[in-house]
């Protein structure tokens, strides 16, 4: 039986000003993938084999083929946010990837991190930072210096 | 001292930078099952109108992921009087966002929190307003107490990540230090709270409840929290992230900068999102420098300010304006750190 890839369900991911931010959960680990790694992410939808997200990808690039794009593959799926399964109805490339293609770079995760506090994205209170002084309830609100 | 991510921080930076809304507040509902007295809803917990529905906050949902929302939190009232609360929460899951669920927890049972657990929420934020008598007499229900604690131990127990949000009330400022223990036993993370909002009324929430800032200063060292630590506001420096990286949705579908600033841009049911956020009152909000507020020119006081665009436009009508109560807090602040600071404690 053919096997497909797709994110997985314990993830929460956002193209974010042409980077995907992916979120592992319940950990709250964030990895962030430059632009190529991105375009790989999105064809990972649940409606394509390996074979064919790699044929995808390296189109993209107008590629022969990438194998560095593979060993990506095995990174993510290595990190726990690619996920093997049966096929899914309907692809979703535009709600994810809503950008074209950039310069080819080999796709990469770019930072990845455990967001211990979050302190930097939903609380209000006694943070001790700078930029935390904001003391309304406010759940994402935070003072910033620009 | 606890930091934000280095990512988390760019990424935030960047959103506000560029006007994307990274964060979104949800308001499910204003009905509560408790009746705090410190809540800003404590005088609006009767529905106003028709909430809104399922169908229509997964179309939010939807706008909110095409303007590259990743982070919902779902806040109320109490999230969970909606029978729908976990389909709704579903909704937004399923279109990728990190979900962060507000709520007190006494309706939390074993089975609701195998729920929540299966929707693999970021984290559920549980409110402690002090130990049992304290807490108890604050939401004015006996035995909520031990209920949030019940809900926080079941949803530890399946794995969901639990935010012990310990709002400090000069009744409660006792109990602080003890709370703070057990919120670490009980909880993965504690967040201390000491600032209450206006009411939507536009009232102070009972004065009696306010934190003294001596008090606040005190309970900073004895109870470690991290002491004040803003080198003061330079003027290029924005005011706050509301309306830059964040908006809110109330259960009505009106539109605010943040739930703590209702300044109306807007209504969901009758515009679409991306119009209310590219409009004239957040481009203007943007624009909003710590030198544009008129009355903080020259003032000595900012290292000690805690500045809230959302209660000046709650108290003053203007979000540019000072609010009297926050530069006298500003100001005993200062006395009392400096005395500190001076070894004079």
């Amino acid at each position: 039986m053919k096997q497909y890839y797709a994110r997985s369900a314990n993830t929460a991911c956002r193209e974010v000003l042409g980077e995907a931010v992916i979120l592992r959960l319940p950990e709250g680990e964030m990895f962030v993938l430059n632009a190529s790694g991105s375009v790989l992410w999105a064809l990972l939808d649940g409606t394509r084999t390996c074979a064919q997200v790699l044929a995808d990808f390296s189109a993209a690039y107008g590629l022969n083929n990438c194998p560095e794009a593979e060993n990506f593959l095995a990174a993510l799926t290595e990190a726990g946010l690619v996920a093997l399964g049966e096929a899914k109805a309907g692809r979703d490339v535009a709600q994810y990837c809503s950008s074209a293609p950039a310069a080819y770079l080999p796709p990469e995760i770019r930072t990845r991190e455990l967001v211990e506090t979050l302190a930097g994205i939903c609380i209000s209170g006694y943070t001790g930072e700078p930029d935390q002084m904001c003391q309304t309830i406010g759940v994402g609100c935070f003072d910033a210096y620009d | 001292m606890r930091e934000a991510s280095p990512e988390i921080s760019r990424l935030r930076s960047a959103a506000a930078e560029n006007a994307v809304p990274l964060h979104a507040q949800i308001e499910l509902t204003h009905r509560c099952n408790l009746r705090c007295r410190h809540c800003y809803l404590h005088d609006s917990h009767d529905a106003r109108g028709e909430e809104l529905t399922l169908s229509e906050l997964t179309g939010i949902f939807a706008q909110l992921a095409e303007m590259q929302t990743l982070f919902l939190a779902f806040t109320g009232g109490e999230i969970f009087l909606r029978p729908d609360a976990v389909d709704i929460i579903r909704a937004a899951r399923r279109l990728g966002f990190a979900c962060v669920l507000l709520t007190n927890g006494t309706l939390i049972d074993d089975r609701l929190a195998g729920r929540i657990a299966d929707l693999q929420p970021l984290q559920v934020h549980v409110s402690l307003l002090g130990l049992e008598q304290a807490h108890d007499a604050m939401t004015m229900q006996p035995g909520s107490f031990r209920q949030t604690l019940a809900a926080m131990q079941a949803l530890r127990s399946r794995g969901v990540k639990v935010v012990a949000k310990l709002v400090v009330t000069r009744e409660a400022i006792a109990d602080a230090e003890a709370l703070r223990r057990l919120a670490a036993e009980q909880a993965d993370e504690t967040v201390f709270s000491t600032t209450l909002i206006p009411t939507l009324a536009g009232d102070n929430v009972g004065e009696e409840l306010h934190v003294r800032p001596e008090e606040l200063c005190r309970l900073s060292f004895d109870c470690k929290i991290p002491e004040f630590s803003n080198p003061g506001w330079p003027p290029e420096a924005t005011v706050c992230n509301a309306g830059r990286g964040l908006l809110a949705v109330s259960p009505y579908g009106e539109v605010f900068p943040c739930i703590g600033f209702r300044m109306q841009l807007g209504n969901a049911r009758e515009t679409a999102l991306e119009e209310i956020w590219r409009g004239e009152k957040l481009r203007q909000l943007r624009l909003l420098r710590r030198g544009d507020l008129p009355d903080c020119a020259g003032c000595d006081r900012q290292e000690y300010c805690t500045f809230c665009p959302g209660v000046a436009w709650s108290v003053a009508g203007d979000y540019r304006r000072a609010v009297p109560e926050l530069c006298q807090k500003a100001e005993r602040l200062r006395k009392f750190l400096d005395l500190k600071r001076g070894g004079g404690r």
